[in-house]
């Protein structure tokens, strides 16, 4: 069966209209098929074929249908080709596309959980603070079930969907928010005055509710009297036509974040956009009634009721009780009058009616019921409306003569809340405004304006004047102020005036009283099925205040933020706390305001990592590549044990491009350094190598590394790895303010450094560069520029792995070239690259210590066994005072290094144990020794076992094997070959 | 001891290679020439956008207090050049005269720009005596350069920085530090042919990463890749 919408329960064509009735499109619901027209949204489509329940809800799992038709409620909520939570109202039928409902099983029309709605008594408001809870085991068994039990679509874990989505930065002088005809006329007038515009609306087509607005409006300033819809096609067209301003369609302004920030989500595209003055021009949300069964499926906003007429050409139902307590009832009972659809009574909650209101003469002139001081009761039908009761009011309060109507459809309308988040989100302060029976935005800040019915006032002319005033003001605080464009502001200021005094004159509210009702519930929150009782038992029970009664009900934390129901909520609470609706306050509006999928937030993900300029070659030859902070860098070619013997036997080289490096310079630069380092550099003479520690004031290891003096003024600093940026700020922050002339500058990126190291190293390099490298003419520590395959270089001789070898630093370009050139040179001497961890070894045997990583952030120099770098005889040094007072205060504990008894090597963080008390710890470097065969590493130890040959114990895997103590290097402890 | 000649790569070399560049020896560079029909690249670049590898490109950074009476001298015409601001310059010393960009990036801060091999040139000339709180530090090898050309560039540059680089904010010859795709860069606005043309430098180790990250943010855009004939092509017309 192919159920068929394009033609069946379709009215006569209308200029009005979005559908294109050529133009037919096929998709599948719950694996029927359905055709639709082109234009058409999923819950159009579906209502033409006559489908009226589209989801179930939250906790009860009732039959929900239609409601806002905007985009606003949860009810519409379907699952589209696996996304789930699509509101089926805004989404456009595409060919093939797959739509399934969600929460309900096994189909909508049975879903089994229904009966937890028999159930509501057990389920109490709050009943997740109160049961399940004891024994504790209870709440684990329980949670995961009530989380399958409610709920909406489930997302899909498998699909990355963060690459969907597509991240955008925008800037512009005056962003609007809503192109209705204040957000219209708002940018018309920024751009007029020369502001670059960016209007912002989440529907396809502009002109806001003129869209689906039959009435004939006249008498507004540069344009004729014509229909509403018409007048929206005039609008759209002006604005297109302008110079300087952008507009986002079918976008979602979803937040406001500081600094004028709009977070705009448009389908795929998650837009960052910064304005430097903002519109709100966002309109109003229309909000339903509160009585018995007021979900039941045909239940439908009057607004939502004219967007199935006028948009989408459908008849929403055959025949209808409107009930209203504003004038809105009327208009949409005339609309329906036109559509074909009988009304069978109009019940307006205000104690008398307005007679003067035209639409209600037109009404009875027709034979229409119009019955004022009703309220509706009672919704009939389970499945979908049969049915409505209505009862008179008197005093304020329903009295038993009640009327009962057979209908299949019930228009609601109850009052217009402000769509006022992203104005709260910005800071401004919200007001109760009881002559409009609103709440309206009571100050803005100093780049911030309102326009149109977020204000509280539902009259055309005012809100297109209100938005040609704020467009204006926006743009002139820019310095935008075209010739007569103040005489205008103060002219509108004028006229404004006048006309809201009169708009307010005119109002005619009906008071808000929500019953909580006696058998059937009554939904205040939709989203959350929270009714009536529940808000009114929560607030017996002491919630008295609105942001706990939110948190504690969960009432306006559904997926509509609060749209269809803050204002009721506040209302209900008020009332049976016995306070005024504006003493009552609000609850705080954070953003999203609509939801977005987290996937459109995360969008792209940059995870920005760091190459070497040798990076190719080791990946060609097959490295094992580990993260070092951001870096990538090779962990082996092969067995790092292997790696280790052709260094200590042969010739290795290794990748050191990533340790920081700075280029030090300016008369000063020797005291900078003297300032920083623990250890002399104004003595260093050019050429020379010295090793150097930093220590931040408290005496604790920052980092270490060589510093080379190249010329009289000109240093060439080495430091770790992860730490150059730190250390590079460390020197700035030093020199700031000293009137010093050094000059810092991080050359990391630019220097690509190779370690030749082994006691072939000399030979190896030697066939590439003319620099003398023997013994007698480059000495360890000194250092030497000159060329090396052709390449300029800096040389420094150092031995960081033990053995004689050269860090050959050039520039980055030449990496792989140089890399090469090494690798051929050495080849008739068995040279081997080396990564990471033979690194480690090699220099773990010499009993290097790698600062941050052998030590912590409580480590300073005399407790690591390097006091011998801590110059006291130096007059100041950063640490100095602190290390001074540690020296004299004597050690507790120190790093030393041990070596096992055999190969076993322990973890880190083993503890060292004396009897069965821990008193030290193993540090995360230990290895396997490849010159002992046994496994060895840093401990720290309490001072009194911080002696040569001394015997500790560690615990390893509830073993305690004894080790021994060694302040020496494992490897050549003389130091001879590194000086060969 | 044997005659080598010294080769140098690009950060992104393998990337274009991996593209099928025809890479072309150019100033000791190896350059990806053309990725396909030369032709094809140029109509892209002047319909959509392109991207193109100056990594090459001298470049120097000026610091200090005294760098605005120090190319006051190599340059009399330099006025005093606003911090964002870039123009071409030739700087005269006695060593010789370069035609250059100078982009002056902060109070103290000053690129250089000048052709491939001729940063130490350009340092000579300054002659930085020891008398002025000055340096000029040689940072050709430390930034990777991209320059992304065609009427979409500023497009594609919006979905990675949040700096306004809107053609009316951001006009021909403007420079600026920015976070773009989440590492620091230097971008300097410099029109080509009269396209848009951006030049974007990052850190040298950022070089395959920011390649990754455009060409993947230019899916968008209709991003190619374009070699030096295009560019060739491009500064012609």
């Amino acid at each position: 069966m192919m159920l068929n919408s394009p033609r069946e329960g379709r009215l006569e064509p209308h200029e009005s209209q979005l559908i294109d009735r050529n133009r037919v499109v096929a998709f599948e619901y719950g694996g029927w098929p359905i055709k639709a027209n082109g234009g058409d949204t999923i819950a159009s489509a579906l209502h033409a074929v006559g489908i009226r329940t589209l989801s179930r809800s939250f906790k009860y799992h009732r039959r929900r249908g239609l409601l806002c038709v905007a985009g606003r409620c949860a009810n519409c909520m379907v699952t589209v080709d696996g996304v789930p939570n699509v509101r089926a109202c805004l989404e456009p039928v595409r060919n093939g596309m797959k739509v399934r409902h969600q929460n309900a099983w096994p189909s909508l029309d049975d879903d089994l959980l229904s009966i937890l709605d028999r159930f509501d008594r057990l389920l109490p408001v709050g009943f997740y603070y109160k049961m399940f809870h004891s024994p504790r085991l209870l709440w684990r068994l329980a949670s995961p079930i009530i989380r399958r039990m409610a709920g909406l679509g489930s997302v899909n874990v498998d699909s990355a969907s963060g690459s969907r989505y597509h991240h955008e930065n925008l800037h512009a002088d005056v962003a609007v928010v809503g192109a209705g005809p204040s957000g219209i006329s708002a940018a018309l007038a920024a751009a007029g005055a020369g502001a670059r515009v960016v209007l912002i609306d989440d529907q396809p087509t502009l002109g806001g509710h003129l869209r689906f607005d039959t009435r004939t409006h006249g008498g507004l300033p540069d344009f004729p009297s014509m229909e509403g819809h018409a007048l929206a096609v005039e609008l759209e067209r002006s604005v297109r036509s302008m110079e300087g301003i952008d507009i986002l369609p079918n976008a979602t302004a979803f937040g406001h974040y500081e600094g004028n920030l709009l977070g705009v989500l448009s389908e795929s595209r998650m837009i960052k956009l910064r304005a430097r003055r903002i519109v709100i021009a966002t309109g109003s949300y229309e909000l339903p009634l509160t009585f018995d069964r007021n979900d039941v499926p045909g239940v439908m906003l009057c607004t939502g009721i004219q967007r199935l007429i006028h948009l989408y050409g459908i008849k929403p139902g055959s025949s209808a009780v409107v009930a209203t307590t504003n004038d809105q009832g009327y208009d949409v009972a005339l609309d329906m009058l036109e559509a074909g659809v009988r009304i069978v009574a109009v019940a307006d909650s205000r104690p008398s009616f307005p007679h003067r209101l035209a639409a209600a003469a037109t009404l009875q002139s027709r034979g229409v019921l119009v019955l004022d001081s009703h309220v509706l009761t009672r919704a009939e039908g389970g499945k979908r409306v049969v049915g409505a009761v209505m009862a008179r009011q008197a005093n304020g309060k329903p009295t038993t003569e009640e009327r009962q109507f057979d209908c299949d459809l019930i228009a609601v309308s109850g009052g217009f809340q402000a769509a006022d988040s992203l104005l709260y989100q910005a800071g401004c302060e919200p007001a109760y405004d009881d002559a409009l029976g609103e709440t309206v935005p009571l100050k803005l800040p100093s780049d911030m304006f309102a326009a149109g019915e977020v204000t509280g006032i539902h009259d055309l002319a005012i809100s297109m004047a209100q938005g040609r005033l704020a467009g204006l003001e926006a743009a002139a605080g820019l310095g935008h102020t075209a010739a007569g464009v103040n005489g205008e502001a103060d002219g509108l200021r004028r006229e404004l005036a006048a006309a809201e005094a009169s708009y307010r004159s005119g109002v005619s509210i009906a008071p808000m009283l929500v019953e909580p009702g006696q058998g059937a519930k009554r939904f205040v929150c939709f989203c959350e099925d929270v009714t009536a009782k529940d808000i009114a038992y929560a607030v017996d029970e002491g919630f008295d205040d609105v942001q706990t009664l939110k948190r504690y009900t969960t009432a306006t934390m559904g997926p509509c933020q609060g749209k269809m129901c803050l204002k009721h909520f506040v209302g209900i609470s008020a009332q049976r706390a016995g306070k005024g609706i504006g003493e009552a306050g609000v609850t705080t509006a954070r953003p999203p305001l609509q939801p977005v999928p987290l996937g459109a937030l995360a969008g792209p993900s940059y995870m920005p990592i760091k190459r070497t300029s040798i990076d190719g070659r080791h990946r060609q030859l097959g490295a094992h590549m580990v993260d070092v902070g951001p870096w990538q860098r090779p962990y082996s070619y092969g067995p790092p044990q292997d790696e280790c013997q052709a260094v200590r036997q042969r010739v290795g080289i290794i990748d050191v491009s990533t340790l920081g490096k700075l280029d030090v310079r300016g008369r000063d630069a020797p005291a900078l350094l003297g300032k920083v380092y623990t250890h002399h550099f104004a003595s260093l003479r050019q050429g020379r190598i010295r090793y150097g520690l930093l220590c931040a004031d408290n005496g604790t290891i920052l980092d270490d590394g060589t510093v080379t003096r190249l010329a009289e003024d000109h240093y060439f600093v080495t430091t770790s790895t992860a730490a150059v940026e730190t250390i590079e700020e460390w020197f700035k922050w030093w020199l700031a303010g000293t009137g010093m002339c050094a000059h810092v500058t991080n050359v990391t990126s630019g220097l690509a450094a190779i370690n030749v190291a082994g006691p072939r190293a000399r030979e190896t390099l030697g066939k590439l560069t003319g620099v003398d490298l023997s013994p007698d003419a480059f000495r360890y520590m000194r250092s030497a520029q000159g060329d090396v395959a052709g390449v300029p270089s800096i040389l420094l001789r150092i031995g960081f792995v033990g053995e004689t070898g050269w860090e050959v630093h050039f520039p980055a370009e030449y990496g792989e070239y140089l890399w090469d050139a090494l690798m051929d040179a050495g080849e008739e001497f068995g040279i081997s690259p080396f990564g990471t961890e033979a690194q480690r070894i090699l220099r773990l045997e010499k009993k290097h210590i790698i600062p941050n990583h052998d030590t912590d952030m409580v480590s300073n120099p005399l407790n690591s066994d390097m006091d011998w770098v801590v110059r006291f005889d130096k007059e100041d040094f950063i640490g100095r005072g602190a290390l001074a007072m540690a020296k004299e205060r004597g050690l507790r504990n120190k790093l030393v290094g041990f070596v096992m008894r055999d190969g076993l090597v322990p973890d880190d963080g083993d503890p060292v144990v004396a009897g069965r008390a821990p008193v030290g710890r193993v540090h995360a470097s230990s290895r396997l020794s490849p010159t002992l065969g046994k496994g060895f590493g840093f401990a720290w130890v309490p001072i009194e076992l911080a002696n040569e040959g001394e015997v500790i114990y560690i615990r390893v895997d509830g073993r305690t094997l004894p080790a021994q103590v060694t302040l020496e290097p494992v490897y050549d402890p003389e130091g001879v070959r590194l000086r060969e | 001891m044997p005659t080598l000649t010294p080769i140098a790569l690009s950060a992104m070399h393998h990337r274009q290679v991996a593209l099928d560049a025809v890479m072309l020896e150019s100033d000791g560079w190896q350059r990806p020439a053309r990725y396909g029909p030369v032709e094809a690249e140029v109509e892209r670049v002047r319909s959509s956008v392109g991207l193109h590898d100056v990594s090459p490109v001298g470049k120097l950074i000026l610091h200090g207090e005294d760098i605005t009476s120090l190319l006051q001298a190599a340059a009399p015409d330099v006025g005093t050049l606003d911090i964002g601001k870039a123009a071409r310059h030739q700087l005269k010393g006695e060593s010789g005269a370069m035609d250059v960009i100078l982009a002056r990036l902060a109070a103290d801060e000053v690129l250089v720009l000048t052709g491939p091999g001729q940063a130490p040139v350009v340092a000579g000339i300054l002659a930085l005596s020891p008398e002025d709180c000055a340096h000029a530090v040689d940072v050709t090898s430390a930034l990777a350069g991209l320059k992304v050309t065609g009427p979409l560039s500023h497009r594609l540059l919006a979905s990675v920085t949040e700096l306004n680089i809107s053609p009316r904010e951001f006009p021909n010859m403007t420079c600026a530090q920015v976070k773009v795709a989440e590492i620091h860069g230097t971008v300097l606005r410099r029109d080509l042919g009269g396209l848009t043309s951006y030049d974007l430098y990052v850190g040298r180790e950022y070089g395959v990463y920011i390649w990754d990250a455009l060409m993947e943010a230019g899916e968008e855009y209709g991003l190619v890749p374009f070699g030096t004939e295009a560019m060739e092509s491009l500064r012609a017309q």
